[in-house]
């Protein structure tokens, strides 16, 4: 009899050991939920791809009390399409991530289908609409290319340009805006199928070209390094029209002193209360592309939130409407975009100004 | 037609830059007869060393110039001394060679974009202070050629006489002096200039450090005249090597031929088409030339 009860009450002790430490260990390895964020940080543009680093922290700090742990992990990829190849595999094989986000569009192109096969959220910020169209779990942010063409157009006609100077390197996200611009208006615009090899940086015989046919402006949409070096020769050949952009100035630091006074499209201005928040946190501004950043790692959180696997998630965030962004009330359309306001900006005294 | 002229002069600038690499690779290549495809990073390295000299520590230009100039030369030497020279005395193949400089081209650009960031970088200071010189139509034919006239920067202008000078200087060196005569025999069959009693490895050590030296100034200039970055070298290598086979592998006159042939196909191949053509058109060139004409313009 003493033997049964000891034998009881080992047994009890075994199941109440084993319960206490399963209960135990589910506080102590609750797997937090992570987010891969692949972006250039280093490289040309680097200076953009830290400031959506430190966008995509300030985002999850700004949780308190959240049902989940999230964790970011952050992989460079150089906006090299075959670095971020690489930085995803990592992400899904070692790192076992739910979702991740890419900065541009070669790198968004790169990785949307194996995100897609992966079931694995994926968020890009770039400018080429088509990187979520007909995927699940695919989603991008950014301007519209036609918003920016609309914008473009008007103010080009407002300044009474009739023959604009294409040149415009050859990346999926410039080929988007470039043919948006020319559905909007083809008939100000000469040399339209001009397109430059991104490495490229001598481009004196396509400036020769568009002085040849009259240009009485440029609109440039070329890769960081590529633009300085257009500005410059446009300048020695003695060349004095306007030179115009959509997004590209903002993106080579090195030629924002030579366009001193030209205008350009790009996206409206965060709110102020981001740019503050940002600026207090890590004692610089934020870039382009920042503000995307932030707005994605808030959508993604907001979305995991919601409970379920990633199919759940998904659905939850193909049915956002007017999510509080800092760039505005945020909706995904039905192809995964969402999109954000375009506006004209003009350089003075090196910096970015809206023009109102 | 006034597009012409303009057209003429950035064909002579592009031809003037790449001559300035396919000028040292070709003596390289003469005297070891392997593809030093580290070539193109020696020029990146010259870009570089003026950048630091004269960007971030803010020395005077000309000493930096001539600082990266002769580091770019030493670089050069540098590679024959630590990988090239063991590995011909161990008599590994041109092959080797190749893959041993293709492995030095990426190494070292590796280090370069860790050290300097892989961003673009300018080396001119202050924009607009370089002299702009204005060709036009002589006097004489003002009647047939009237307002027809082109543009040409100073730098553009230094890549150019450069590219002559050091051209001249070569020539002069290889058939006046001894240096140049012991180069020449080594060119010929190494193994008979040994037993003449040449120390080849001495002479090919030079000819490393003289013909990187060229390479250095190559990438100093392209980086005043557009900009430097760790790839940079791959771009000059490719189109100089072009030049090279093009004008005749190993030949001084053939490699600048070369270069201002694939400087002028290039630019007025573009003339109607989209830019983005440029590099298809020089390496159809070059695949032409490989079928038809495989030792180049000029026979060595």
């Amino acid at each position: 009899m003493k033997k049964i009860v000891t034998g009881i009450a080992v047994v009890l002790l075994i199941v109440v050991g084993i319960f206490a430490f399963n209960k135990k260990s589910d506080t102590v390895s609750k797997e937090p939920i992570k987010i891969g964020v692949i972006l250039p940080l280093s490289g040309d543009a680097a200076f953009i791809g830290e400031a959506a680093k430190n966008s995509a922290i300030l985002a999850k700090e700004g949780f308190k009390e959240t049902k989940n742990d999230y964790e970011l992990i952050f992989e460079d990829d150089q906006a090299d399409s075959k670095k971020t190849v690489s930085a995803f595999r990592k992400l899904v094989d070692l790192d076992k991530i739910r979702a991740v986000g890419t900065g541009f569009a070669g790198p968004g192109n790169a990785i949307a289908p194996l995100s897609e096969k992966e079931k694995i959220i994926h968020f890009s910020i770039a400018s080429d609409l088509n990187i979520a169209k007909n995927k699940k779990f695919v989603f991008n942010h950014w301007i519209k290319p036609e918003n920016e063409a609309k914008v473009y157009i008007e103010k080009a006609k407002n300044q009474g340009l009739k023959k604009i100077a294409m040149l415009n390197t050859n990346q999926q996200g410039i080929i988007a805006v470039r043919d948006a611009i020319l559905e909007e208006d083809p008939t100000l615009f000469i040399l339209k199928d001009e397109l430059i090899a991104p490495q490229e940086k001598d481009f004196r015989t396509n400036i020769i070209k568009a002085k040849n046919n009259g240009a009485d402006s440029f609109l440039l949409m070329l890769l960081p390094g590529q633009l300085v070096s257009a500005v410059k020769q446009i300048r020695e050949m003695n060349i004095k029209v306007p030179i115009t952009s959509v997004e590209s100035f903002e993106y080579d630091q090195e030629a924002v002193p030579l366009l001193e006074g030209e205008w350009y499209v790009t996206a409206a201005d965060p709110s102020s209360d981001f740019t503050l928040k940002f600026k207090e946190r890590f004692n610089s501004l934020p870039q382009p592309g920042s503000a995307y950043a932030y707005d994605v790692i808030r959508m993604l959180i907001t979305s995991f939130e919601e409970g379920g696997n990633n199919e759940n998630v998904a659905k939850t965030l193909s049915g956002m409407k007017n999510f509080p962004g800092v760039t505005g009330a945020l909706s995904v359309d039905e192809e995964g975009n969402i999109d954000s306001r375009a506006v004209v900006k003009k350089i003075t005294g090196g910096k970015f100004v809206e023009v109102k | 037609m006034d597009i012409v002229p303009q057209l003429i002069l950035n064909s002579i600038i592009a031809g003037a830059i790449y001559a300035l690499v396919a000028l040292g690779f070709n003596l390289i290549y003469g005297a070891t007869k392997f593809f030093n495809l580290a070539h193109g990073v020696v020029a990146a390295i010259g870009g570089y060393i003026v950048f630091y000299l004269s960007k971030t520590l803010g020395l005077n230009l000309y000493l930096s110039v001539a600082t990266g100039v002769l580091l770019a030369g030493f670089a050069g030497y540098l590679l024959d001394k630590l990988i090239y020279l063991p590995l011909r005395r161990k008599k590994a193949s041109n092959m080797i060679l190749l893959v041993a400089s293709l492995g030095a081209f990426t190494a070292i650009q590796a280090i370069i974009a860790i050290v300097f960031t892989s961003q673009f970088q300018t080396l001119s200071r202050n924009f607009g202070s370089q002299k702009i010189f204005e060709v036009s139509c002589p006097v004489a034919l003002r009647s047939i050629c009237y307002g027809v006239g082109g543009v040409i920067t100073q730098t553009q202008l230094i890549i150019f006489i450069s590219g002559m000078v050091i051209m001249g200087a070569l020539v002069i060196v290889l058939k006046k002096t001894m240096f140049g005569k012991m180069v020449r025999a080594i060119s010929d069959d190494e193994e008979v200039a040994r037993i003449v009693g040449i120390n080849t490895n001495k002479i090919i050590g030079y000819v490393f450090f003289i013909g990187s030296a060229i390479a250095g100034l190559a990438g100093i200039l392209v980086g005043f005249d557009t900009g430097i970055e760790p790839t940079m070298g791959m771009n000059l290598l490719l189109k100089g090597v072009i030049a090279s086979v093009i004008g005749g592998v190993g030949n001084i006159y053939g490699g600048v031929l070369g270069a201002f042939l694939i400087g002028f196909v290039e630019n007025f191949g573009i003339w109607k088409i989209s830019g983005e053509w440029k590099d298809a058109i020089a390496f159809a060139v070059l695949i032409v030339f490989l079928i038809f004409r495989p030792r180049g313009i000029i026979k060595k």
